[in-house]
């Protein structure tokens, strides 16, 4: 992907006319008045003039197309104006008040053509008209096959010509051939037609799209001989035509004596392959025609060459008669055996491999793709296996140790396979972790690899890889269903350290808790701590409360405070037991929320929301939080942190309440580079940070782009908000529905043991077989599984697998039993 | 404990009543499960059935366990291994090559502890046996002999009769299922002319001297024949052996019941020699009556491991499952696990299970799909000819498709005569596992579970009826089948394109990606970083993945917003994937 985008760049600055596009300078429309432009006009030179009334409204299309083809015009050395026609000085071409404007192109001051504004609909149709009216001569515009012969019977031995079908003036086709004309109308002649019929007559086929030949006129010396044509496989666009172009001016067949490695032509630097025609002295007037027939077939596909292997310094294996030689550089040469000249013509147009000499046993060439890793996990996981894993730093667990050590200490373990590539990867978070905590924690880290302690982790109930698990003395294992990442786990450590939720004993201890000086170290971990308060007689408050603090230990701070004195905490916080108060650390604020008669799910639920941030950072290990709330994502794309003034417009709205149906959140490029991968999916080209964009997810798939061209205000963005709410806006994009489905097929070995059977006499005879024919018969199955071998190996898709073909199976079958 | 009740009520002659009836019941006790013979096969399931806190007696003739080993072999060396050492920890595993020992959950009754010898001595057999019944304290009666057995019909029993078992002495036992594990016990007779001088296996002189300059004449060429003929080759002029069929070795037969490299046990008239049964192992004749251990080989004669206690043993323990469920609606034992953990269970098990391996092409192990396919239930060793029943035997339902994971030989690998060493045997690439020939997992896919019809019916020389799709995974000498590549990179796709989805392991940062780019995610995003459980990775995993080209590094472009780049194709559900070098990396 990446060579041969790269090939085609490489190209494109070879190129005469992509240098003239490449050159570029930010172009304005220059508007003048009509007298200013008569002035101006300088003999020999084409100009463009649209002649419009001043203030006249309901032309800005076409102005905005015109001002598109200043460029491109100009590159061809032709003005564009516009022209301001005023009252003062009136000009016939400004025309009268109703049926305005027109645009007019001028030779010098020679008028050549008028066009109405509808003619010219779009850039592609500006410059298209502007250079056939230019190019009037040097492009032909005919209507039959008859004006088609008398021109190439006029050419004959002269020109070749190129005779293009578009379906209609103004087409982007039609614009390619015009620019192509530009630059080799002088050497070849261009003939133009728009009627079916004509390229029906000289048999064309498919005639649904714009087609291109190139007849061979120039070398035609007898008069009654036909032009020999070369259609154009490609689409007609000015670099395909110019590379088209390009390949019928080269030499139709060269002879090299050369190391093929060595070897470049033009069809190497247009990006198309070269086919060497190995010949020998004895075989050249042979080969030389084989040759001549190839390249004509090849003509405009590949370079054909004829390599002399008598006069050749290097060696190229023997058998070899055909070398392929790939446009894409550092690409070995490949020496083949091909006994067919189609096998040569498919090669090239479809790469089907055959099988290479130089590698005779290597027959795994056929399926590069199937037997390539493309899951990443498994990938990386291997291309990291030669790296020295710091195992040390954790206890490995065997049958005879894991009892005694998750019963003597507190202990982590985590459960893994060696050839299980996610719980590889998880290992190294793992080992990350125990790197962090070295020395500091009394948690042992300790580790199972579930390919040798099998019987281990079934008795841990661990059918699952990769999984974790905590033992605490006195205390249930718990399993860890976090992130499988380092942050994430090393938190669950740390929070672990205290019991979930911690028992408060006084009125000071709960200020103390609240504040975040109880648990000082912990605050980074959990920027929120929770604290339930009850009246000691409320044991079924808090039993649902401790239920839902153990079930949530290790992600949030919870404690619980159930003293005879707890009405102090709650009036300072003005609410009634049984209650939550939330300290948010990083605001310095605690709310309160009453709970009656809510249940452990139900706290769960409010102590997890409480958790969300109104306007968050998003990231890779977030993003699934906030998706729960089942809202579109109003996400601002930041390159680095967030612009202040951003950040008060939208935390304005939240507050105002706008946003209550949207997530609204910020994502920081530098924090989360992969948000790239978004914008790109999302805009082409990108404009300028920072975006905001609104993306339903969760129905629909719309993403909704905020105009680039306004600015980030209350303001702006309400209206807009408005706007889309009463469907006023379009999408950018509809994100795609596509399921995901097998990326590469899978070996279909039922068809291929179908086949091989059917070649088997054994089914078919209906006798018992004597060893002896046993034997012979199995000889003969080994040499089949030779050829079968060599056969395209045959792929599967569930879909296609045809029952019926089954029940004929069947059927034989049953039929051969009762035979016997 | 009704009758004492209701007896103050009745007065004495209540009482009177209860006395009549108590001999009655002494003379015939019930007992849900009895089992005949506690040879390895009865300890089993007894094992099982006392593991399940069900009501089982086992009965056995002598007055001690496995008083067949007491016996025989006659030259006291058995011929099944006692590899005790097999280079890995996996205590499953280590049961492939186990060959003594029967299951249970104490890791000190083993085999090995009790022999140090590869071929173990027969006496270390019998005091192995007798630990087993004794530290798990099983119910054996011993110095029991069932004379006779007979058919009580009840409409109220499990199986509309009962088993009324009469012992040696009178006593009669009344049970609801009857399981045999008694061997076999009857020599094979023959009856020629001369047949007179026939000194039989049971009976012959073990002391070579007896044959001294003797030429003997040796009937049979199992490996009860080899085991005398060894013994006494030494002493004697000449010894013929004489049989119906030439010699099999084992490691052609890849039947251990053939001689392995020249040793064991026995061998004659299939027919007679088995009893009929059931692929569940029921008596084709009566309901409830399961027949166990050796006389259970009829099921996979010639074929698999059933007649040995390392075949057994799992055969054993299936047949208790269908038990459980049949009689106490214990559903078969499953896990119900997320569709991103079926390549890897099914790794797992084709790599260590021993009940697979030993038992191939007997018991399979079975994974149900759920609806959408998002979740399977993993179903361990069942016997893979019942499968058309498989709903009612296991309590379990196959509505949305199903996967069968069997062991197989390649079909032309092994026979009588064929040369398992024969030129080119092995298969090396992935893309002709089909042909390979070594054991090795074979993964049958139905999207329907098949009706009796369609198995009945299978092709021939086919286990299964035509599958919607199959997959082999190739042949690996070690039976490792962990490579990334060869292995379970065609198990992924074989799994994938079965279930039409997209089963790869991403990272978190590509679910991102796709969880805003894409309105579908595939199931690992889905059942992981969607639950907040996504697999974050560390530097060094996220710079392979920018160097394999996986996905894009964002970070090392150092683009400038609108200008425009060549933009990656990592978010097309398709193949992300340029060609990597690393082909056959790991052959």
């Amino acid at each position: 992907m990446m060579s041969s985008s790269f090939s085609i760049f490489r190209v494109g600055f070879s190129f005469v006319m992509m240098c003239i596009f490449n050159k570029s300078t930010v172009v304005t429309l220059p508007e003048l008045s009509p007298q200013k432009y008569f002035s101006t006009l300088q003999s020999g030179k084409a100009s463009l003039a649209y002649f419009c009334q001043a203030d006249s409204p309901g032309t800005s299309v076409f102005l905005e197309e015109l001002k598109e083809a200043v460029k491109p015009l100009q590159d061809y050395g032709i003005s564009v104006t516009k022209v301001n026609c005023v009252r003062e000085e009136t000009s016939r071409y400004c025309g009268k008040e109703k049926d305005l404007m027109k645009a007019y192109l001028f030779r010098g001051n020679i008028l050549l053509r008028e066009f109405p504004t509808d003619s010219l609909f779009d850039v592609n149709a500006i410059v298209a008209h502007v250079l056939f009216a230019l190019l009037f001569n040097e492009v032909k515009y005919i209507t039959t096959l008859e004006d088609l012969q008398n021109i190439e019977n006029a050419l004959k031995g002269k020109a070749n010509i190129a005779f293009a079908y578009v379906r209609a003036i103004g087409t982007s086709e039609h614009r390619a051939v015009m620019e192509a004309a530009f630059v080799y109308g002088t050497t070849y002649q261009f003939v133009l037609t728009t009627e079916i019929a004509v390229l029906e007559s000289i048999g064309t086929e498919d005639i649904e799209y714009a087609h291109l030949y190139f007849l061979h006129c120039k070398p035609v010396l007898d008069f009654i001989q036909q032009c020999r044509r070369t259609l154009m496989e490609q689409p007609l666009t000015t670099l395909n035509i110019h590379r088209f172009i390009k390949t019928m001016e080269a030499p139709l067949l060269t002879e090299v004596a050369k190391d093929p490695q060595q070897v470049s032509t033009i069809h190497l630097q247009l990006g198309l392959p070269l086919v060497f025609i190995v010949s020998q002295q004895v075989t050249y007037e042979a080969d030389r025609r084989t040759a001549e027939w190839v390249a004509w077939r090849l003509l405009g596909k590949a370079g054909v060459l004829l390599l002399l292997r008598d006069s050749l310094e290097v060696n190229i294996p023997q058998h070899a008669n055909v070398v392929f030689k790939r446009a894409e550089e550092g690409m070995p040469v490949e020496y083949l055996v091909l006994d067919d000249i189609d096998l040569i013509i498919s090669r090239v147009e479809s790469n089907v491999h055959t099988q290479e000499i130089q590698e005779d046993e290597d027959d795994d060439m056929e399926d590069p793709d199937m037997e390539t890793e493309d899951d990443e996990v498994a990938e990386t996981v291997y291309r990291d296996r030669k790296r020295q894993l710091p195992l040390e730093l954790t206890v490995e667990l065997t049958e005879e140790t894991f009892n005694t050590t998750v019963m003597a200490s507190d202990s982590i373990v985590l459960f893994y396979a060696g050839w299980e590539a996610v719980s590889m990867a998880f290992l190294q978070s793992y080992l990350d972790v125990a790197v962090k905590l070295k020395g500091t924690s009394n948690m042992l880290l300790s580790r199972v690899n579930c390919g040798d302690w099998s019987d281990v982790c079934t008795k841990q109930n661990v059918t699952e890889f990769p999984f974790v698990k905590m033992y605490k003395k006195g205390e249930n294992p718990v399993s860890y269903a976090g992130m499988l990442g380092t942050e994430d786990l090393l938190k669950f450590i740390q929070l672990n350290r205290i019991s979930c939720p911690v028992n408060i004993t006084s009125v000071q201890e709960a200020e103390e808790y609240l504040s975040g000086k109880l648990f000082e170290d912990l605050l980074s971990y959990s920027s929120v701590s929770v604290l339930g308060i009850f009246s000691p007689t409320m044991t079924r408050a808090i039993e649902d409360f401790t239920e839902a603090g153990n079930y949530l230990r290790g992600y949030v701070i919870t404690g619980v405070y159930s003293e005879e004195d707890v009405l102090i905490l709650s009036n300072k916080y003005t609410t009634t037991i049984p209650a939550l108060l939330l300290a948010r650390h990083k605001e310095g604020k605690i709310e309160s929320i009453p709970l009656a008669n809510t249940q452990a799910q139900d706290i769960v639920q409010i102590i997890t929301n409480a958790l969300l941030e109104t306007f968050p950072e998003i990231t890779v290990e977030n993003l699934p939080t906030y998706l729960r709330l089942q809202k579109p994502l109003l996400i601002l794309f930041s390159d680095g942190s967030i612009n202040h003034k951003y950040e008060e417009v939208i935390l304005t709205l939240i507050k105002q309440k706008h946003l209550d149906s949207l997530t609204p959140c910020w994502l920081n490029l530098k924090n989360t580079p992969v948000g790239r991968g978004i914008l790109q999916a999302y805009f082409d080209p990108l404009p300028p940070l920072p975006l905001l964009v609104l993306v339903n997810l969760h129905s629909g798939g719309q993403v909704f782009a905020f105009p680039s061209d306004q600015s980030i205000t209350e303001q702006n963005l309400l209206l807009w908000l408005q706007k889309l709410e009463a469907g006023l806006e379009s999408y950018i994009r509809i994100l795609p529905a596509e399921e995901w489905k097998p990326p590469l097929p899978a070996y279909d070995f039922l068809s291929m043991m179908d086949d091989a059977t059917s070649q088997h006499p054994i089914r078919k005879a209906p006798k018992c077989m004597k060893e002896t024919d046993v034997q012979e018969n199995d000889k003969e199955q080994h040499e089949d599984k030779s050829t079968v071998r060599k056969e395209p190996v045959e792929t599967l898709r569930i879909k296609h697998w045809s029952r019926s073909n089954w029940f004929k199976e069947a059927e034989k079958s049953f039929r051969h039993e009762k035979e016997l | 404990m009704g009758l004492s009740a209701a007896a103050p009520l009745w007065g004495p002659p209540g009482l009177l009543l209860a006395f009549a009836l108590h001999p009655v019941l002494a003379l015939r006790p019930h007992r849900d499960y009895c089992i005949l013979g506690a040879g390895p096969a009865g300890l089993q399931m007894a094992y099982f059935l006392q593991r399940a806190g069900r009501d089982y007696v086992v009965l056995e003739r002598s007055s001690s366990p496995g008083s067949f080993f007491a016996r025989y072999p006659r030259h006291r060396k058995l011929i099944s291994i006692n590899k005790r050492f097999t280079g890995k920890a996996n205590a499953e595993f280590n049961l492939r090559h186990d060959w003594n020992s029967l299951l249970s959950h104490d890791p000190r009754l083993l085999f090995r502890h009790y022999s140090r010898a590869y071929f173990p001595d027969a006496g270390d057999m019998v005091r192995y046996l007798g630990d087993f019944a004794a530290k798990l304290g099983l119910h054996i009666l011993y110095n029991t002999t069932i004379a006779h057995v007979r058919l009580d019909k009840d409409g109220q029993a499990w199986n509309g009769h009962y088993f009324i078992l009469t012992d040696q002495k009178g006593q009669a036992y009344r049970c609801s299922v009857l399981l045999v594990a008694t061997g076999l016990s009857v020599p094979n007779q023959v009856d020629f002319p001369g047949s007179e001088y026939v000194e039989g296996y049971e009976s012959v002189s073990t002391d070579p001297e007896d044959f001294e300059g003797q030429n003997v004449l040796i009937l049979g060429r199992g490996n009860s024949a080899f085991e005398t003929a060894e013994n006494i080759l030494g002493v004697t002029n000449f010894i013929h052996m004489l049989s119906r069929s030439r010699v099999r070795l084992s490691w052609a037969t890849h039947y251990v019941g053939d001689l392995s490299s020249l040793r064991l046990s026995s061998g004659g008239a299939f027919s007679k020699k088995y009893p009929l049964i059931k692929a569940n192992y029921e008596s084709k004749g009566s309901r409830g009556l399961f027949v166990l251990g050796t006389a259970s080989h009829s099921v996979d004669y010639r074929k698999s491991a059933g007649g040995f206690i390392h075949g057994f043993r799992y055969t054993v323990r299936a047949v208790h499952r269908l038990l459980e469920h049949r009689h106490h609606g214990v559903a078969w034992p499953s896990t119900e696990r997320p569709i991103t953990q079926l390549t890897s269970s099914i790794i797992r098990r084709v790599n260590e299970a021993s009940g697979l391996y030993q038992m191939f092409s007997v018991l399979a192990d079975v994974i149900l799909l759920k609806e959408n396919t998002t979740t399977f239930e993993y179903l361990e060793e069942f016997p893979m000819q019942m499968l058309a029943q498989l709903e009612t035997l296991t309590g379990r339902k196959a509505r949305h498709g199903l996967f069968i994971i069997n062991m197989e030989y390649g079909k032309n690998y092994s026979g009588p005569d064929k040369d398992v060493f024969f030129y080119d045997r092995s298969v090396g690439h992935m893309r002709d596992a089909w042909q390979s020939n070594f054991l090795h997992p074979v993964i049958y896919y139905y999207r329907h579970l098949p009706t009796e019809q369609e198995v009945r019916f299978r092709p021939a020389d086919w286990l299964l009826p035509r599958p919607t799709a199959i997959h082999h995974i190739v042949e690996d000498f070690l039976t490792d089948w962990t490579a990334p590549i060869a292995h379970i990179l065609p198990l992924r796709r074989f799994l994938e394109n079965c279930l039409d989805t997209d089963l790869r392991n991403f990272y978190a940062e590509s679910c991102f990606l796709f969880t805003l780019t894409r309105q579908k995610l595939p199931p690992f995003c889905q059942q992981g970083y969607l639950k907040m459980q996504g697999l974050v990775g560390t530097e060094h995993l996220r710079r392979h993945r920018a160097e394999s080209g996986l996905l894009r590094d964002y970070t090392a472009t150092s683009q400038r917003p609108g200008n425009q780049g060549p933009v990656g194709h990592p978010l097309a559900p398709g193949p992300t994937v340029q060609p990597l070098d690393n082909k056959k990396r790991e052959l």
